[in-house]
């Protein structure tokens, strides 16, 4: 690549330099999971991995939406427990009635974040608090729900989902329709409001954004997709779990960081936060491979969640940006 | 003119001891046993255990910052202690317990200096801290243990002199010594600056990662006592038994009316939210829902006073401004 094209390259991503070391890591992951464990280039495996990390991808570009704009969302958990409770449940066995109760769920989880959202900026309070407490709520209404795990989604549903096509899954369909998706709307007024307010706010006020509007709708947006990602994970695990789903907050939050965006907010993608989603996996699959026990992968999660961020931070406080952001 | 000053300068924390005795008095009337006196015990012994998770919180919070990492640190501590109870006896085990409190507050320290020297925000580098924790709990006890808690503590939590509970005159002294730390000394006016303001405490010469840094360690170091005392509560230990405490310890100081974005507030009004919140828990208990359904209700009713708390701490801002 000549230096301008590289120029261009970097200047397309917002932010690219963090997108494009968020895939180097990913190609150095796969280059060491290629060397341990040849399989891992093959086709199927890819769908399955495609197939796992699904659910947590939805999530995590929830959250890149969010912390992009400088909030941070801590009830993801929750809707996807209760969108995973209630698809359990209710999912009726016929097409129409699949599709129809499939949109309500994501109306529902929509309507979360907008509720979020609303709360957060209409009345000025820490977007961590409200989350929270509606994290704790959803939790409670999902047990209320589904009191103990089960359920039992319609097959046709779970097959229609887990369906591949050759060797290409509906998973992976579904991932190169998100990067094509956000390649067309990255460029749109609202995408570009949604970095000028995480990297500005004041600025962006003082430019004729609706500030508001434009966190608001980056709650629901991430509503929106975790309840996506519960609908995801009610076909991968054909059941529902009322409380299974609420261990994805964090890591929602760990994939959006390694794929290189900022929890200041205004930097990053959700390009990236897919390949956060892979290097996740790839890293779990390589401790397994080592032979380690369960637990050490809650452990390696936190400790992999702090580094990256304390690696991204002390980077910025070396370029003199912002400083606890 | 000085009670009325009084009056005003207070009238946050007032308000919130009101809301408790009303709720109380409301309670008693509709449920007679309530007011009893061994009751009346069960629930300071609760509020005692929540207050104390929520002194550490307190400080963090009045930083600017959260503290995520209240359940495990609280959960490692109460499985230390009951696991060091099989070893150790008599003046070894005191000692070891005041070896568990001081983990407590190293574990704490070390989230204070990834928030301030690695500029972590407090959010992620506490759930990192808590979740971390989780794993090396889990793995190194590999699930279960057996142990019983030791008598000391057994006699914290429950034990009575003179018919005032031990568990109440130890949260009346840690009360005593949180006043004092918050008021009367230069580390407590150090921390309500930095809440305020970061750049303008900086150049006041408060050493300002160091303050924060230690209201970390603070808040780990409450933590581990708060699961010291709810193992000798319960006689023993189990994962996951801090969990609760999260949401508790938040929604306490929250309640207590310390601004959510640091710089004011006052421990005094987190006891009043401790007691506010086991006074909750009490009558959702008494109503015989099922966990779920108190879950929910807990969570709306906590949802509806943080948010007022914040309101009115936003008025009183902007008024005095």
């Amino acid at each position: 690549m000549r230096k301008r094209d590289y120029k261009r390259f970097i200047h397309i991503t917002p932010d690219g330099k963090r997108t494009v070391v968020s895939f180097i890591l990913l190609v150095l992951f796969l280059v060491v999971m290629y060397i341990v464990q040849p399989e891992i280039m093959k086709f199927s495996r890819i769908a399955t991995i495609t197939n796992g990390q699904l659910c947590l991808l939805l999530a995590g570009i929830g959250q890149t939406f969010v912390l992009l704009a400088g909030g941070i969302d801590l009830s993801i958990g929750g809707v996807i427990c209760l969108s995973n409770s209630v698809a359990a449940l209710y999912m009726p066995d016929s097409i129409p009635g699949m599709i129809l109760m499939s949109i309500l769920i994501v109306a529902l989880g929509t309507g979360i974040g907008f509720f979020n959202g609303y709360i957060i900026t209409r009345f000025n309070v820490q977007p961590f608090v409200v989350t929270f407490t509606v994290n704790y709520v959803l939790l409670g209404i999902s047990l209320l729900i589904l009191p103990i795990d089960g359920g039992n989604p319609p097959s046709r549903y779970v097959s229609a989902l887990l369906h591949n096509f050759g060797q290409v899954s509906v998973s992976m369909i579904i991932v190169v329709l998100i990067v094509i998706c956000w390649i067309l709307i990255r460029r749109t007024r609202f995408v570009r409001n949604v970095y000028v307010v995480g990297c500005n706010e004041k600025a962006g006020f003082l430019n004729g954004i609706r500030v508001s509007q434009v966190k608001m709708l980056t709650f629901a947006i991430s509503g929106g997709l975790a309840a996506l990602a519960g609908l995801w994970r009610t076909a991968q695990l054909a059941s529902g779990s009322p409380d299974a789903g609420d261990a994805m907050t964090m890591p929602s939050i760990t994939i959006s960081v390694i794929g290189g965006t900022s929890m200041a907010g205004g930097m990053g993608g959700a390009i990236g936060t897919i390949a956060g989603a892979y290097i996740l996996r790839l890293i779990q699959d390589l401790l397994t491979f080592m032979g380690a026990k369960s637990f050490w992968s809650t452990v390696f999660q936190g400790v992999f969640l702090v580094v990256t961020v304390g690696v991204c931070s002390v980077i910025d406080m070396r370029k003199g940006g912002k400083k606890n952001g | 003119m000085d009670k009325t000053l009084f009056w005003k300068k207070n009238s946050t924390i007032i308000s919130r001891y009101l809301i408790v005795v009303i709720l109380f008095i409301l309670i008693s009337v509709l449920r007679p046993g309530f007011a009893s006196g061994t009751h009346i015990r069960v629930l300071l012994a609760e509020a005692a255990i929540i207050g104390c998770a929520a002194i550490g919180q307190t400080l963090v919070i009045i930083t600017g910052g959260i503290d995520m990492s209240v359940p495990w640190i609280f959960n490692a501590a109460a499985m230390a202690a009951f696991t060091f109870s099989n070893i150790y006896s008599g003046a070894g085990l005191i000692v070891a317990l005041i070896g568990i409190i001081l983990a407590g507050f190293l574990l704490g320290l070390l989230n204070g200096v990834g928030v301030t020297c690695l500029g972590i925000p407090s959010i992620v580098m506490t759930l990192g801290m808590n979740t971390i924790l989780q794993g090396v709990v889990t793995g190194l006890t590999s699930g279960s243990i057996v142990g019983y808690a030791p008598e000391i503590l057994n006699f914290l939590a429950t034990g009575t002199v003179g018919g005032i509970s031990v568990a109440l005159l130890f949260w009346l002294m840690l009360i005593a010594v949180t006043m004092l730390l918050l008021r009367k000394t230069s580390y407590g006016r150090a921390l309500y600056a930095l809440g305020n303001n970061r750049v303008v405490a900086n150049f006041s010469g408060i050493r300002v990662k160091k303050t924060e840094a230690i209201a970390y360690g603070i808040s780990g170091m409450s933590a581990a006592m708060a699961g010291l005392m709810l193992l000798g509560r319960t006689g023993s230990a189990y994962l996951g038994m801090g969990n609760e405490f999260q949401f508790e310890s938040i929604a306490a100081v929250a309640l207590g009316g310390v601004s959510m974005s640091g710089g004011s507030g006052s421990y005094l009004g987190t006891v009043a939210g401790a007691l506010t919140i086991a006074v909750l828990l009490s009558i959702l208990t008494a109503l015989n829902l099922s966990q779920a359904m108190q879950q929910v209700l807990y969570g709306i009713v906590l949802f509806v006073a943080v948010l007022a708390a914040t309101l009115q701490n936003a008025r009183n801002k902007s008024s005095k401004l």
